[in-house]
């Protein structure tokens, strides 16, 4: 008898669970993680130092895994290209060849321009401007996860002297900006992602424009355009656009692009062109931090 | 338990396929969105309840690696989870049709929920140039990986239920 009671209890228990699990209605639980969602937004928009360990304690577990595949991927592709490229090596090879030779004769010539700048440039006590900032090399493990910004994580973070908008170049070509830190990671907004726009100036003529990021007219044809150029600026094609001085975060002298088909914008108040980049962004593998950030400079 | 445990991988390794293995084989720029198709194939197969919470929780280490703003892609992930969800009441096993119809209009909806809330408010109209760039290549590409990934996640599923995920009630 009392076992046949227990029995029922059991199943009327198991009965009150279940009608609380069917109670739980989705729009509840979608209403609720809306909230909790709004409440994150608020949080990491105001007071983005609260973020911070939580981001810590997830890139401590997806940052060796994301190395491993970097690591194992590299090696892949790498072993892929070899056999592809072969040909063109070869055929690269004996042009190099040539460029080499014609670059010696040419290298010689600038160095007794060098020489003479050198011996110039003291003269004026022009020196710091040319000087090389000191750099991290860093290697990109994982870039873009959501398909729509132009960003990409580093193997290096605090641990290793990464902060926050420090510059990035690869080549001689600017790259982008360390827009986020976290402990052995960081992330790297590049220039030609839609947020981003850089002071640049013209090399030769120390005229000013603002570089912006636009991903479609990089998809399309693999530029980006350039804006607010003075009308009274002359500006050639393929001339080098460098960061401009006045540029609050990115270290000046460094090398964006080139310029190419300049045009009055609509308003007739200003130039406008467009920048096919220096850098690569395609097949970008290893990257150089710069770890000068520009206020200290100042 | 088992099927909360189960979820929690799947996610991760989702994660980890969009963020470093695809970008090896990324298409004009674009890698599939691995996490959709999760989410869809849970709300297909799952229902609205355990979609929305996998969708909240995969949207938000999206943002937390991606830096910026947290809290959007979660939001629009779980909005496609539950309207995905309605489909469960037809679920059925044997259908591949109902599950990557589905991916391709969650993924649509998502790219153009994702540009109205970032590039829009931003200022950036021109949705068709994204169309063209970004949102049609994205969906193409996660609808054929979809079809590869979709019987993977079913067949965990069959798995959980086999070893006792009926009784546990997530």
């Amino acid at each position: 008898m009392s076992g046949k009671r227990r029995r029922r209890r059991a199943a009327r228990r198991r009965n009150d669970k279940e009608r609380i699990q069917i109670n739980i209605l989705p729009k509840h639980v979608m209403f609720v993680l809306c909230f909790l969602c709004g409440v994150i937004m608020f949080v990491s928009y105001r007071f983005p130092a609260y973020m911070q360990p939580v981001k810590n304690v997830i890139d401590m577990v997806v940052f060796p895994m994301q190395r491993g595949i970097n690591h194992i991927g590299t090696r892949i592709s790498d072993s892929f290209r070899r056999f592809e490229d072969l040909e063109d090596l070869r055929k690269e090879n004996e042009e190099l060849r040539a460029q080499i030779e014609d670059l010696t004769a040419k290298s010689q010539m600038t160095n007794q321009d060098r020489y003479e700048l050198d011996a110039l440039r003291k003269l004026y006590e022009l020196d710091g401007k040319y000087t090389d900032y000191p750099k991290v090399a860093a290697r990109i493990i994982a870039r873009e996860s959501n398909g729509w910004y132009r960003s990409f994580t580093l193997d290096k973070g605090s641990n290793d002297g990464i902060k926050k908008n420090m510059n990035v170049i690869a080549g001689n070509g600017l790259v982008g900006i360390v827009s986020d830190v976290r402990k052995s990671t960081c992330i790297v907004r590049a220039i030609i992602d839609d947020n981003s726009s850089v002071s640049g100036m013209f090399s030769s003529s120390g005229d000013t424009c603002i570089v912006t990021g636009n991903m479609n007219s990089l998809k399309n044809d693999g530029i980006i355009p350039v804006s607010m150029i003075s009308m009274n600026a002359s500006v050639i094609n393929n001339e080098e656009v460098v960061v401009s001085h006045i540029s609050d975060r990115y270290l000046p002298g460094i090398l964006i692009g080139y310029v190419k088909d300049v045009y009055v914008d609509s308003s007739n108040m200003t130039k406008a062109a467009v920048l096919v980049p220096a850098v690569d962004f395609e097949h970008l593998d290893e990257v150089l931090v710069i770890t000068v950030l520009k206020e200290t400079e100042e | 338990m088992i099927r909360a445990i189960v979820y929690l991988i799947e996610i991760f390794v989702c994660f980890i396929l969009q963020t470093s293995v695809f970008s090896y084989f990324s298409l004009s720029g674009v890698v599939p969105d691995c996490i959709l198709i999760l989410v869809i194939s849970v709300a297909y197969m799952g229902g609205q309840n355990k979609a929305i919470i996998v969708g909240f929780l995969s949207g938000l280490l999206l943002d937390i690696m991606s830096g910026g703003i947290i809290g959007l892609c979660p939001l629009i992930y779980m909005g496609v989870a539950y309207l995905a969800g309605y489909s469960n009441k037809v679920f059925d096993a044997h259908d591949y049709i109902i599950p990557n119809a589905l991916v391709f209009v969650g993924e649509v909806v998502y790219s153009v929920a994702y540009y109205c809330g970032t590039f829009l408010l931003m200022g950036k109209t021109g949705l068709f140039g994204y169309m063209a760039n970004t949102i049609i290549p994205r969906v193409i590409y996660t609808l054929i990986v979809g079809l590869f990934m979709y019987p993977l996640f079913l067949l965990l599923e069959k798995l959980i239920s086999f070893t006792g995920g009926v009784a546990d009630d997530n």
